[in-house]
């Protein structure tokens, strides 16, 4: 009962349930009105008639029934009675019992009169009316009599109420009726059209259900797909070509992960198995020395990879303190003497430009860059480290080497994991996650990963920044 | 037997080179795709071991390079690249054999001794000249069933010449398949070790398995007598 099907199902049969009730309601109500309204109308004909019949004659007096009221008021109950309530005359249907007497009698004067409810003497509904008159007399009566019109006198006349309902109940069963049907057949246009209007749905459920989820393929938009579901099909799209990217960025860096371990334990097997085979020519010694080293270089690969890995959980929170870049990088340039192989290494830094990240985080993205430079600038190259403040105390840092044998279309891939120039590939200690740490921790951490090179292609400049609110670095210009 | 590596990895490269010579086999050993390249055209190797991911030039273009150059040398691919359509490429583009990283040594000595078995239209890795076997796998040389004790150097030039038997082999082509580039190779070196290796087989009664060809070289005689009777055997 989850289900969109019948969910609307439910809702739709609940509204045209309402809509029939209210109108049924609505119409019992006019028609049981229209007849009580008829029936109060003909009440008070039949009243007026009767008041007519009540004449004085001879100072007294007299009700006058013709052979015509008696003929059309046969099924009336009447009563005519004086203003303290003795009877004058009433319909013999009443069999001597009085009818109600209603109380605004109390106050009432001539014209006056109200319809009301009451209980008939054969204890069944009916309608009454109740008129104050004052008896008809002629001119001499008049005349003789001064007190007439001080006396008023009271005609009530009932009527039973079971024709209308019987009416109102032939009505009630007409439209409860013809609303089950109604409803029946609009239930089952409803089912028919919901499953009709769903398929599209159900389309787009199969096509996801048969996506490769080793490797899912957009679902493009089918034909004659409803407008509503086009910015779902388009949203889908979007998301599974992520997907696909994310996968094949796994993929990729999986396979590049395998290659370079590989070799290493190649490595290993190689000197082992040698050391094994020519025991008196091989140096224990050494091998196991070498089997350590090459031990070490691959912890220090996992640990890289690892940092990569972790890198992704990472986000900047809003109570992320902000972290002075100067000290870091100097201390690092300092610490790091034994790798500069005679470079020239130059150092410029604003004091107080921070970046709003955690300070092991700072270290390990200037770590990797200076690191980087040094490793990858030729003999008697250069090294510029420039810590900017950039406005309101946010740092960009510069690292500027050369010259380094890079060409423009290179730069696409300096952050990819493992990608090594040629000329870096020999040298096992680099193994080309540095810059792909860097990346991945400075996009963590809302900062630009900004690599250019000058037209001369000798000077690579790696510039960290922060992002501004759209998405583009801080004034992206005074790379020098 | 020369052999050529290829391989970025200078300790790989440097066991690889140490492994194969205590093997017996000369060896040359280079680092980057450019310096294989040169190699592989201007030496005869009997093999090339040769890695795909090298700087300067990558194994596939050295490969195709030199198969272009009409050089017949077979190639033993040791990479790290394992998929399928990987090593389908790589013997599409004239690899014989392709090895992935990481390898056993023992695999990688009986690859390489199944392609120079290959090399010589051999099935089996023994050679038999009536008494004398030379087992090319456990490179040793039995007389009547027992190991001779040949030296190392003196086992691969028997071996050379084995595999080259019935055909007179110049001493510049001994030179070229017993040395590499880290020994220097006298001008006598030929001659001195065939003369070491002619002393080792007299010492087991066989006298005429080599003979001089002169103004050729040396040639292996398969139907020497002392091997096809046996010692004390007459004809």
């Amino acid at each position: 009962m989850n289900s969109l099907r019948s969910r609307l199902l439910i809702s739709l049969v609940l509204g045209t349930l309402t809509i029939l009730l209210l109108g049924g309601g609505g119409l019992y109500w006019y028609v049981q009105e229209s007849l009580i309204g008829q029936q109060d109308r003909l009440l008070e004909s039949r009243a007026r008639s009767i008041a007519l019949l009540v004449s004085y004659e001879h100072g007294q007096v007299e009700f006058e029934q013709t052979e015509d009221f008696t003929r059309d008021a046969k099924d009336t109950l009447f009563s005519v009675e004086d203003a303290t309530g003795r009877v004058l005359s009433q319909s013999p249907s009443l069999g001597g019992q009085a009818l109600a007497r209603p109380s605004f009698l109390e106050s009432a004067k001539r014209g006056d009169s109200e319809n009301f409810d009451v209980k008939l003497p054969d204890n069944e509904a009916g309608r009454a009316l109740s008129m104050v008159f004052v008896p008809r007399a002629d001119a001499e009566e008049k005349r003789e009599t001064q007190s007439l019109d001080q006396q008023h006198y009271i005609v009530t006349v009932a009527s039973s109420v079971e024709p209308i309902e019987r009416a109102l109940s032939v009505l009630v069963s007409a439209l409860i009726g013809i609303g089950l049907a109604v409803l029946g057949t609009i239930v089952g246009v409803l089912w028919v059209g919901i499953r009709y209007a769903l398929v599209p749905v159900d389309q787009l459920g199969a096509a996801l259900r048969h996506t490769d989820a080793s490797m899912p393929e957009p679902l493009g938009i089918p034909t004659r797909c409803p407008s509503e579901l086009i910015p779902v099909y388009k949203e889908l799209d979007r998301l599974i070509e992520r997907i696909r990217s994310a996968m094949e960025w796994e993929r990729l860096f999986a396979d590049a992960t395998a290659h370079e371990l590989r070799t290493p334990i190649a490595e290993l097997r190689t000197v082992t198995e040698v050391a094994e085979r020519w025991p008196e020519e091989e140096d224990p010694r050494k091998a196991v020395g070498e089997a350590r080293q090459i031990a070490a270089e691959m912890d220090r690969m996992i640990e890289s990879l690892l940092t990569l890995t972790r890198s992704r959980g990472l986000k900047l929170s809003s109570g992320t303190q902000a972290t002075r870049l100067a000290p870091i990088v100097e201390s690092l340039v300092k610490s790091t003497e034994d790798r500069q192989r005679g470079l020239e290494v130059e150092v410029k830094s604003d004091q107080t430009a921070a970046w709003r990240a955690p300070e092991w985080v700072a270290e390990l993205i200037a770590r990797n860059l200076i690191i980087n430079a040094f490793a990858h600038t030729e003999a008697g190259g250069h090294v510029e480290i420039r810590v900017r403040d950039e406005g309101d105390g946010q740092a960009a840092l510069t690292v500027s080497n050369g010259p380094v044998g890079l060409d423009p279309e290179d730069l696409a891939h300096l952050a990819k994991p493992f990608w090594r120039k040629d000329n870096a590939r020999t040298d096992r200690n680099h193994v080309g996650l540095g810059l792909s740490v860097v990346e991945r921790m400075a996009e963590a951490f809302g900062l630009a990963f900004r690599p250019t090179l000058d037209t001369d292609h000798q000077t690579l400049h790696i510039r960290i920044a922060p992002k501004a609110e759209h998405g583009h670095n801080i004034s992206e210009a005074n790379i020098e | 037997m020369r052999v050529l590596i290829v391989e970025d990895s200078k300790r790989l490269r440097e066991h690889l080179e140490r492994g194969l010579r205590r093997m017996g086999y000369g060896v040359d050993a280079v680092g980057d795709g450019r310096q294989g390249l040169i190699h592989a055209q201007t030496t005869e190797y009997d093999l090339i071991v040769l890695d795909l991911m090298l700087p300067e030039l990558d194994g596939l273009s050295l490969l195709r390079a030199v198969r272009e150059k009409g050089v017949q040398t077979h190639v033993l691919i040791l990479s790290a690249r394992d998929r399928v359509e990987q090593r389908v490429e790589g013997l599409r583009a004239g690899a014989d054999d392709y090895l992935v990283k990481p390898f056993s040594f023992d695999e990688l000595i009986a690859r390489i001794e199944a392609l120079l078995r290959r090399s010589h239209g051999r099935k089996t890795n023994t050679l038999e000249f009536g008494r004398l076997v030379i087992d090319l796998g456990s490179r040793v040389a039995l007389v009547d069933g027992e190991n001779i004790g040949l030296a190392r150097r003196d086992f691969t030039l028997l071996e050379y010449l084995g595999l080259e038997a019935g055909r007179a082999v110049s001493r510049a082509e001994i030179e070229e398949h017993l040395y590499d580039d880290a020994n220097t190779v006298w001008s006598n070196a030929v001659d001195s070790a065939i003369a070491s290796l002619r002393k080792g087989l007299a010492r087991h009664g066989i006298t005429d398995l080599i003979v001089t060809r002169r103004g050729v070289g040396y040639m292996l005689e398969p139907n020497a007598q002392s091997v096809v009777l046996g010692e004390g055997d007459e004809l």
